[in-house]
């Protein structure tokens, strides 16, 4: 008896001690805490409080924000005193803090760590903020002391950074049709409104048209699938099971193995498959994406957005909508962009066509009767791939942990420029695999915060971007800036270090490269800053910093063994570098195709005389001689980048910033050390440090000493008829 | 604003389709980045803050998160105050507890810990109805106590290996 009590005591006194800690851990969380984005952020290098913010402060600091906004517009238009750059554009600059403070965190958010009721939140505000940047860019008032300010602009005694402020910040509202007289403004609000119909039903249909389809398969269709592969399509049926609402659609999913037109689950097969008949139904299925004669076609929407397009650009005075966009490009005209992309052309199909007849020579070695289709692209030049350049992705992947990358492009960076990073541990993320860096320069001072945020997660989205939480300016005291790399590398399995391929490593090169161009901004005004230049020419900082990955010297200097700590040996460093030149007949064929695919699109008059897209783009694509085996990268009628994205005749960027990246390392390569310091000095000063303050062909002739050439791109991609 | 611009989210779902978030995955997701995250700040650490931290750490794990052994080890006190007995219960309890601590932290076995916790339980509710059923001290008491002291370790692992035990900082 006596013992039982005293277990008994011990039990209470056992749960009673659980109890304290429950309670504790209530009452240290704050009842109804107050707004982040109202308060002054007192964190270390102005680190957004990720901690203290939540769901609910987003909605009421946009608002406010908005609110604050659009007041200090009005003072800035009230002003009875003469308009001067001071009261003016420095005061334009100076507004919006809060509203662009709760917007970063909140677009990085919803884009790298989102969750349903930021999702929600999205699909409110996009409205909302679209209706607040009209509100601006067409308010009058603050138009009419703009253009004052800029007919006097000679007298003024601005500074170059000044003046292109004020040319900018004109441009916006000229763009907006503030020269218009109120007819034509009318017309064009008009022609905008429908335009953003169209776009949005452009997105609309083609994710209908993307999901509507699947290949729904038994066990027995599964031949050539590797195990991965067939893993992935088996939970695609469950899941597509679990959400359908029918016990017969159920029925329709069980035990079936499912793949989609989306590409993460098409190329695989393609590339797997031994199924010839099953390859071309899936491939058909992406190709005729919204051109199947149904109500979530695309054919006339595309026609329709092309031509509102050339119309507006008439009213505003451009010759086309090509000539509209491009005024604010690097290459300024259609017939540079033509001229461009024709250059690229022709030694691209060649090529292209000697690696139909490489994969023809395997179908006919392996005793088949028939001619590569386009759905057989994948499969074939796999094959070619192994025979030809063979790269063992597996015995590649022990050299390439990620910490042996990141010393490895910090090391790269180190080296021309002389900055640091020192990892810190005590600044909150938005997550925990998101990791902080502050970034000195060669003297010590400080430059600016890096996150890294690399691995995969279900709530972040795909693909690899750069973002910043905070701007640099030098106006009104110094602001260093936060900027972000986000990643999808695969997260590592237990204890074992994540590993990258290749691909990976370039994309963190790319990405990092982006992240310089804002930390080492260094410019008065933050609309001018690190990555707001160009689309033509935004990624050149980013695509100039993958060639020192694939650098043999550096590359040796990082890729060590996890395990065993040894260098990566010159033979494996080969056969990466050769089989960067695999498949670019095809690649830089179907990109180029679809580069002037929307070039055409946007070069028509508005009273051209077409009904839908199918006739255009066949025209279009025969007139350059594209071989029937490829497609261009995206067909009219699912190219989103142009009409449901803001690629309008800007989908030849990608190869233009690529141009000048292959021929700016090539500036290095000349002088035999790829960290010459008196380039590297150059390229920081002229490139990485200016923003959009000067005209980029202007930057990168003060950085190359010319104007970018197209040979060496040519040399990288093996389009100049060496590789075999 | 972004350097990929807003534009590409609203192609990435065309192209990969919508994010898929369930709540258990991405809690699991969580928890794998919180456990990377103190292995890192572990491994920047220098020896003498390391050192530190395992000894918090150690005195942690014994009060107040180690209540359940204190609670095991208690009843083998009430069972029996003759020393001799205890010894051997004792004795049993610590070397079993060693070897399946040092096996698991290894990374020879991996039982997970929704498995190992309630058993726990089961062992201490085990030793306290021995103790008040019988009054003599069974002779398989030691071998009762070396299978769940086993247990324990294994328990005992668990917590560390949340924790984060970098896999080289074994003493040689």
């Amino acid at each position: 008896m006596k013992r039982i009590s005293i277990a008994i005591v011990c039990s209470i006194l056992f749960f009673a001690s659980c109890e304290e800690t429950t309670k504790k851990e209530k009452s240290n969380t704050p009842v109804n805490s107050e707004n982040p984005f109202f308060a002054k952020w007192d964190t270390p290098f102005g680190v957004p409080p990720f901690d203290k913010i939540k769901n609910e402060h987003y909605m009421p600091a946009f608002k406010k924000g908005m609110e604050e906004n659009l007041a200090e517009i009005d003072a800035i238009v009230n002003n009875s005193e003469a308009p001067t750059f001071a009261n003016t554009l420095e005061e334009l600059e100076r507004s919006g803090k809060l509203l662009t403070k709760v917007q970063r965190v909140f677009s990085n958010l919803t884009g790298s760590n989102t969750n349903p009721k930021l999702q929600e939140l999205q699909r409110e505000l996009s409205p909302m903020l679209s209706s607040h940047r009209d509100k601006i860019t067409l308010n009058e008032g603050l138009f009419n002391r703009v253009e004052t300010i800029w007919q006097a602009r000679e007298n003024l005694d601005l500074n170059s950074e000044q003046l292109k402020l004020l040319e900018y910040t004109r441009k916006r509202f000229v763009r907006s049709g503030a020269l218009l007289n109120k007819e034509q403004k009318a017309k064009v609000t008009e022609i905008n409104s429908k335009i953003s119909e169209l776009t949005t039903a452009f997105g609309q249909n083609l994710l209908a048209e993307t999901n509507g389809f699947e290949l729904i398969l038994d066990k027995a269709d599964l031949d050539g699938l590797s195990d991965g592969i067939i893993a992935a399509a088996a939970e695609t049926a469950t899941q597509k099971m679990n959400n359908a609402k029918t016990e017969e659609e159920k029925a329709k999913y069980k035990d079936k193995y499912v793949f989609t037109p989306h590409r993460s689950s098409m190329y695989p097969f393609l590339t797997e498959s031994n199924r010839r008949d099953l390859r071309e139904q899936l491939y058909k299925s992406y190709v005729q994406r919204g051109d199947n004669d149904n109500e979530t076609d695309n054919k006339e929407i595309a026609a329709k957005i092309a031509k509102l397009r050339a119309e507006r650009a008439k009213l505003m005075g451009y010759e086309t909508h090509a000539h509209f966009v491009l005024e604010e490009r690097m290459l300024k005209t259609p017939e540079e962009v033509y001229n461009l992309l024709m250059q690229l052309w022709k030694p691209a199909l060649e090529r292209a066509k000697v690696e139909v007849a490489d994969m023809q020579a395997v179908v006919d070695a392996e005793g088949h009767d028939f001619k590569i289709a386009a759905w057989d692209w994948w499969q074939y030049s796999e094959k070619v791939r192994k025979a030809k350049y063979d790269l063992d992705e597996a015995a590649l992947k022990p050299y390439l942990s990620l910490d042996n990358v990141l010393n490895g492009v910090f090391a790269t960076t180190n080296k021309l420029w002389g900055i640091t990073f020192t990892e810190l541990f005590d600044i909150k993320t938005y997550h925990p695999d998101a990791r902080v860096w502050e970034v000195k320069d060669k003297d010590g001072t400080h430059l600016g915060i890096f996150i890294g945020d690399y691995f995969t997660r279900s709530n972040k989205r795909g693909g690899a971007w750069m973002s910043s939480f905070k701007g640099q300016s030098n106006f009104d005291g110094k602001e260093r800036p936060v900027v972000v790399n986000v990643c999808n590398f695969p997260a590592p399995v237990g204890d074992a270090p994540a590993l990258l391929s290749f691909d990976n490593v370039t994309t963190l090169f790319h990405e990092f490269g982006h992240a310089m161009h804002g930390i080492l901004s260094n410019v008065n005004y933050s609309s001018m800053s690190g990555t707001s230049g160009p689309r033509d020419f935004t990624e050149f900082p980013a695509q100039i910093l993958e060639h020192w990955a694939s650098e043999p010297e550096i590359l040796k200097s990082f890729a060590t063994h996890y395990k065993t700590g040894e260098v990566i040996p010159d033979e494996l460093i080969n056969k990466v570098l050769k089989a960067s030149k695999f498949n670019q007949g095809f690649a830089n064929t179907e990109y180029l195709a679809a580069s002037l695919l929307d070039m055409d699109w946007h070069t028509i008059n508005a009273d051209e005389d077409l009904k839908d897209a199918d006739a255009f783009e066949e025209a279009s694509m025969s007139k350059i001689g594209l071989i029937g085996v490829i497609a261009p990268r995206y067909r009219s009628t699912y190219f989103a980048h142009i009409f449901a994205g803001g690629y309008a005749a800007g989908y030849y960027s990608y190869v233009h910033s690529a141009v000048l990246d292959s021929d700016g390392f090539e500036a290095f390569k000349e002088t035999g050390d790829v960290f010459n310091p008196e380039l590297a000095a150059k390229l920081r000063k002229h490139v990485y440090e200016k923003g959009s303050t000067e005209e980029a062909m202007e930057l990168y002739k003060q950085f190359r000493g010319r104007e970018p050439k197209i040979d060496a791109l040519l040399k990288v991609r093996g389009l100049d008829g060496s590789s075999d | 604003m972004y350097a990929h611009s807003e534009d590409e989210l609203i192609i990435s779902e065309i192209e990969q389709g919508q994010l898929d978030m369930q709540d258990q995955q991405m809690t699991a997701e969580y928890e794998a980045a919180l456990k990377r995250l103190r292995m890192r700040k572990l491994a920047a650490m220098p020896w003498q803050e390391k050192f530190f931290i395992f000894i918090k750490a150690g005195i942690q794990h014994i009060i107040p998160k180690g209540l359940d052994h204190i609670l095991f080890v208690l009843g083998l006190f009430f069972s029996s105050l003759i020393f001799m007995s205890l010894l051997k219960q004792v004795t049993a309890f610590t070397l079993a507890h060693t070897i399946t601590l040092a096996l698991a932290a290894l990374g020879f076995v991996e039982i997970p810990s929704s498995i190992v916790e309630p058993l726990i339980a089961l062992s201490i509710v085990w030793i306290a109805v021995e103790n008040c059923m019988f009054k003599k001290t069974n002779k398989w008491r030691p071998i009762v106590v070396f299978v769940f002291g086993l247990l324990l370790g294994l328990g005992f692992a668990c917590v560390l290996s949340e924790y984060g035990l970098p896999n080289d900082y074994f003493s040689p």
